[in-house]
């Protein structure tokens, strides 16, 4: 979510709409109850059922399952057309005024540069008109028919309220009373936030359906507002956890894009991931994905990684293609898989067109399920009757089943919706032989190490390489995990000296005595550190799944990292040369970057927000 | 943050469109996509990715007419808790949900066993039948909804019934490969 | 046993001994449930079969979202759910969790003929002494709204015993800790009453013009009380509009018991005066021989 739970009791109107918050979220919700006790806020639900959010709401609105895209893009249009936007917010804070390449368009059901075959968009038509200056032309008074904004009015124009009732299949009535009510939220004192969840994202348009709510909170001027925000609600304990930490095959840890089998160098890798400002005196984060990519490989493969191996860039898989959880499957199904680990997941149950699943199944020489339930997914090639029409004589695959502990008998963390991320601790010992996944995925870990070092086989070398630096190798302690999840600093950075007095002792520089915290990064450590060492991921999807703990998440975030954000080169460290020291940068004090200077302050005070300018550019921020 | 240092209403990095658009689910129970009524080839996400196999796998409104959906119930977490007696006592057995009008077309009774079916497998369920779920009227045809909760399998200590992942298609997000398991088609009679 | 002292005791099911007076100002407790927070996710539920180590059945469904579908002796607490149309057009689905009312003026307690098995303590809380327990089903008679259930295993009565041993060291029942969104409070009676006509009075501002608190006078007023969005329809949720200890049941305790003893008084006395004026019965032919 783009705001936090405790914010929504900030809001004037709350919309659940693509999920069902009070169903789902049943303490999460006390928030909007309170909203609505205390701010008066009204509720408005729009749902193909009246559920147990409505039984709540001020007002529920059916609609057809799968077209909230109609939905929304009729109140785009109302808000639109009746001038009910925030014109201020809009033009400070959106692209409205950029233009578009005049090759772009869209007809019938097709933007330009549609490929039939291939079922996908060559996007060459798109994107902005870039000017000699290597900037978007703009038009600030947004009304070049070529700019964003006067594009979309066209586009949406076409969702009156007589097409979104017969699209829906919401009574006109009902659909201009709650875009009214959406609309009242464009006044600058009056916010409205919304509460998503599975409701918009399980339909083959579900990333534009969120989109079109994004635009419409853009258009009130609610986006980076208390109470206001595009809320995603997320579903397991931990599912924020697993997606920060890269449990989905596309990605790395802290969402960097993972690399595929056409990026074959390293340079050609960043080139397409690396950002570069398209308007004057824009930040453009991503220009720093060069460093965090670098602070990440450093984290996996330490001084492995060197600047002359490229940082260890051979050794990270190149996707081939997709290995989402449906092509997974039907890879399996066409009898290209051999194994599958299957860790706390029970796909029989969880993906569509079960028989579709339990054919691919059957076609694996081998699975390992490691869950601490009895799932139908271990027991696929079993009959149960009409519930489970098998025969198991024509399964061959052979099953494995390694029980693992429940989230309250391990000890790591949880992060929620909000991004807050807590620690929990064990509660009980699991049953019997029961393992946590981390020590149960570090022992196959060791092993598979072993077995390299003995057999070898095709490029051993990242394995051999991979950092494992925990007291137990076989069972990581969630607190080493941590930590290393935290980030280090790979070499001792001193504090600027002090332009007044440059020749005091480095000891005054130091806020504690350098030997104990000369290998410490700069972050703090507080009493409950929290990070997601639990690997026990819940609804883990991979097939193999790496160890999330080595990776370094990249600063900006609560836990920024020494190096990166100090300055560095971005060519990356060495840890022969001699570090640099850090540029001063104005309005970050010295010993707050040391830990231990006030509990808690130095995450923030660690320069997340903005990092060092990059030496060869101007010193201001973006504004 | 990002390179424009703006937030996009024109995002070139969405596969479907730099403008949202409405595509019917691949299985929808219209038949059309009123936006393109003229274009057959636009009636779903063009730009999502569907396996052969499961294209021939989508049902049709002819043979299923009704507009279901999968969903959560607060007594449960999806597979897990059906292990968990406590939460087994608060929901213990497999149900659909239909509306009042549904209900009454198809002779069912509150309570009654029904049997849902979809083009790719069948769930066989008790049936609650509640006012909260109209019919609505879709293009000047009445479109009904089948509601049908997931949390029950052949494991676990709630009464055993049919996995609902038995009706839904295989077909995903054009951008995150997130299944669709909220919009297809299904037929209902009394079991 | 008793989860709060003998002394707290101030009354007690079938017994004239008077109860014990010297305890002073002992605050009386209520619980508040505040329906138009309630979103009916039965955390109350498994929170009470948690406290109390009950278990109930694993049962069916018979077509709602109700499970149980009403109270057991192991379910003392229950959701129900209803879809009702106060205003033509307009649904609303009403969420209402049952249980005991634990009423001023018990109807239980002064239906049941076994002494000490129903108690009301000087907190208000109506706790039923298990231990005392005949099983003849006159609490379920008694009760205005039907909630005590007698168990098939041991043949005692069971209800919601608004977690007297958890009030009793100081702590809010299972119930009210557990309610995610707050719909359930706890405290005194005075400040639940104050706070529910508030919540009544902010949702008649929300557009529930019967908004209001139901806390009958016919039992002398409730220790579980709600706030109805409907006050003035309380059958829409299934709650009786006015209720009412059955006239039959007070008189069957009450004036039939005086007299009752008085009818057998009486007719002891008449005996007696009959013996002495009349006689016992004589045989006339042996008299005349004689």
């Amino acid at each position: 979510m783009t705001n936090s739970w405790t914010d929504i009791k900030n809001t004037d109107l709350v919309l659940i709409m693509g999920g069902n918050a009070a169903e789902a979220h049943p303490c999460g919700f006390k928030w909007v109850t309170e909203a609505q006790q205390h701010r008066k806020a009204k509720l408005i639900v729009v749902d193909p059922r009246f559920t147990r959010s409505a039984a709540v709401a001020d007002y529920y609105a059916p609609i057809r399952v799968g077209t909230d895209i109609a939905f929304l893009a009729g109140v785009i249009n109302y808000l639109l057309i009746n001038n009910k936007i925030h014109l201020d917010y809009v033009k400070l804070n959106t692209d409205a005024s950029f233009l578009v390449k005049d090759e772009f368009g869209f007809d019938n059901g097709f933007f330009t540069g549609y490929n039939e075959g291939s079922r996908s968009y060559n996007k060459a038509s798109w994107g902005y008109q870039m000017g000699p200056d290597g900037f978007v032309k703009t038009d600030d008074t947004l009304q070049d028919p070529q700019c964003v904004f006067q594009l979309m009015k066209k586009h949406f124009s076409r969702y009156t309220p007589e097409m979104v009732s017969k699209i829906t299949g919401t009574p006109k009535d009902q659909f201009l009373k709650v875009a009214e009510m959406l609309g009242e939220t464009s006044a600058p004192n009056k916010v409205m936030t919304i509460l998503y969840a599975l409701g918009w994202t399980q339909h083959s348009v579900g990333s534009q359906n969120i989109r079109t709510m994004a635009m419409i909170q853009l258009l009130l001027g609610n986006m980076g507002r208390p109470g206001g925000g595009v809320n995603a609600l997320r579903g397991h304990a931990n599912v924020q956890g697993i997606t920060d930490m890269c449990a989905l095959p596309e990605n790395l840890s802290g969402y960097m894009s993972a690399p595929t089998d056409t990026d074959d160098t390293r340079e050609k890798y960043m080139a397409a991931r690396t950002g570069k400002a398209i308007r004057p005196n824009q930040m453009a984060f991503t220009q720093n994905f060069p460093k965090w990519h670098t602070s990440l490989m450093k984290a996996y493969y330490g001084n492995a990684a060197t600047k002359e191996n490229d940082f260890a860039y051979d050794w990270l898989p190149k996707r081939d293609g997709a290995y989402d959880v449906l092509a997974m499957f039907e890879l399996m199904h066409q009898g290209k898989m051999n194994g599958f680990l299957c860790q706390g997941f029970n796909p029989l149950a969880a993906v569509p067109n079960k028989k579709k699943l339990s054919a691919g199944l059957s076609k694996l020489k081998y699975m390992v399920v490691f869950d601490p339930l009895e799932t139908e997914t271990s027991e696929f090639w079993k009959n149960f009757g009409p519930l489970n029409d098998v025969d198991p004589a024509k399964i061959r695959t052979e099953v494995f089943r390694l029980p693992t502990s429940c989230f309250a008998e391990e000890t790591g963390t949880f992060t929620n919706s909000s991004r807050v991320i807590s620690w929990k601790e064990k509660a009980v010992d699991p049953p019997g032989q029961s393992k946590a996944d981390s020590e149960i995925i570090s022992r196959l870990f060791m092993k598979l190490r072993e077995l390299y070092a003995k057999d070898g086989g095709k490029l051993p070398e990242p394995i051999a390489a991979l950092t494992w630096n925990y007291s137990n190798p076989s069972a990581p302690a969630p607190d080493e995990v941590l930590r290393e999840i935290n980030g280090r600093a790979l070499v001792n950075l001193l504090a600027p000296p002090d332009p007044k007095n440059p020749d005091a002792r480095v000891q005054s520089r130091w806020r504690q005595a350098p030997s104990s915290r000369a290998s410490r990064s700069c972050v703090t450590m507080a009493a409950r550190p929290a990070a997601t060492g639990s690997i026990a991921a819940r609804s883990a999807p991979p097939a193999i799944s790496r160890n999330g703990a080595i990776r370094a998440t990249r600063p900006g975030w609560a836990y920024s990292r020494a190096g990166a954000s100090h300055g560095q080169p971005t060519a990356g460290f060495s840890t022969t040369a001699q570090a640099p020291m850090p540029r001063a940068s104005p309005g970050i004090r010295p010993e707050s970057i040391w830990p231990g200077t006030a509990a808690g302050r130095v995450a923030q005070t660690c320069p997340t927000s903005a990092p060092m300018p990059r030496p060869n550019r101007m010193s201001g921020r973006s504004s | 943050m990002n390179p424009e240092g703006v937030a996009r209403f024109y995002a070139v990095a969405m596969n479907e469109g730099p403008f949202p658009e409405h595509y019917e689910p691949f299985e929808t129970p219209v038949g059309v996509n009123l936006m393109c009524p003229t274009n057959p080839k636009a009636v779903s996400n063009p730009a999502a990715r569907v396996y052969k196999g499961d294209m021939e796998a989508f049902g049709k409104k002819e043979e299923f007419p009704y507009a279901a959906t999968t969903y959560r119930l607060t007594e449960h977490l999806h597979f897990w808790t059906k292990h968990s007696r406590s939460n087994a006592i608060t929901q213990p057995a497999p149900f659909v949900e239909i509306g009042e009008e549904l209900a009454r077309e198809k002779g069912i009774r509150q309570g009654d066993r029904v049997k849902v079916k979809s083009n790719r497998g069948e769930v066989i369920a008790a049936c609650v039948v509640t006012k909260r779920m109209k019919a609505l009227e879709v293009n000047g045809k009445k479109v009904h909804h089948v509601g049908i909760p997931i949390h029950w399998g052949f494991k676990g200590v709630t009464q055993n019934g049919y996995l609902a992942n038995a009706l839904t298609p295989f077909v995903g997000d054009a951008n995150s490969q997130t299944p669709e398991y909220k919009a297809f088609l299904v037929n209902i009679e009394k079991a | 046993m008793a989860s709060l002292q003998s002394l707290d005791v101030v009354a007690r099911s079938a017994t004239t001994l008077p109860t014990p007076q010297v305890r002073q100002a002992i605050p009386q407790v209520a619980k508040l449930i505040d329906e138009s927070k309630c979103i009916g996710c039965k955390a109350c539920q498994v929170a009470c079969m948690n406290w109390n180590d009950l278990r109930d059945e694993v049962g069916e469904t018979v077509g709602v979202y109700d499970n149980p579908v009403d109270l057991t002796p192991s379910s003392w607490t229950v959701m129900k759910f209803y879809e009702v149309e106060p205003k033509a057009g307009s649904l609303e689905w009403l969420i209402r969790k049952d249980g005991c009312m634990h009423c001023e003026d018990p109807g239980c307690l002064k239906a049941c003929p076994s002494p000490g098995a129903i108690v009301k303590y000087a907190n208000g809380i109506v706790d039923f002494i298990s231990e005392n327990c005949v099983g003849c089903g006159y609490c379920v008679k008694g009760c205005p709204f039907d909630v005590p259930r007698i168990s098939q295993k041991d043949n005692k009565a069971y209800k919601c015993t608004l977690c007297s041993d958890r009030v009793s060291v100081g702590l809010e029942p299972a119930c009210v800790k557990t309610c995610p969104t707050g719909a359930i409070s706890f405290g005194t009676k005075d400040d639940m009453v104050s706070y529910g006509e508030k919540r009544a009075g902010e949702l008649k501002e929300r557009g529930f013009q019967n908004a209001g608190l139901y806390n009958p006078e016919g039992v002398g007023g409730t220790h579980v009380m709600y706030v109805l969005k409907h006050a003035d329809k309380p059958q829409l949720e299934e709650l009786p509009a006015n209720p009412r200890i059955d006239p039959m049941v007070s008189l069957w305790k009450g004036l039939a018991k005086p007299l009752a003893v008085a009818g057998m008084i009486g007719a002891m006395v008449a005996g007696f005066f009959h013996y002495m004026k009349v006689g016992p019965v004589e045989d006339k032919a042996e008299k005349e021989e004689a």
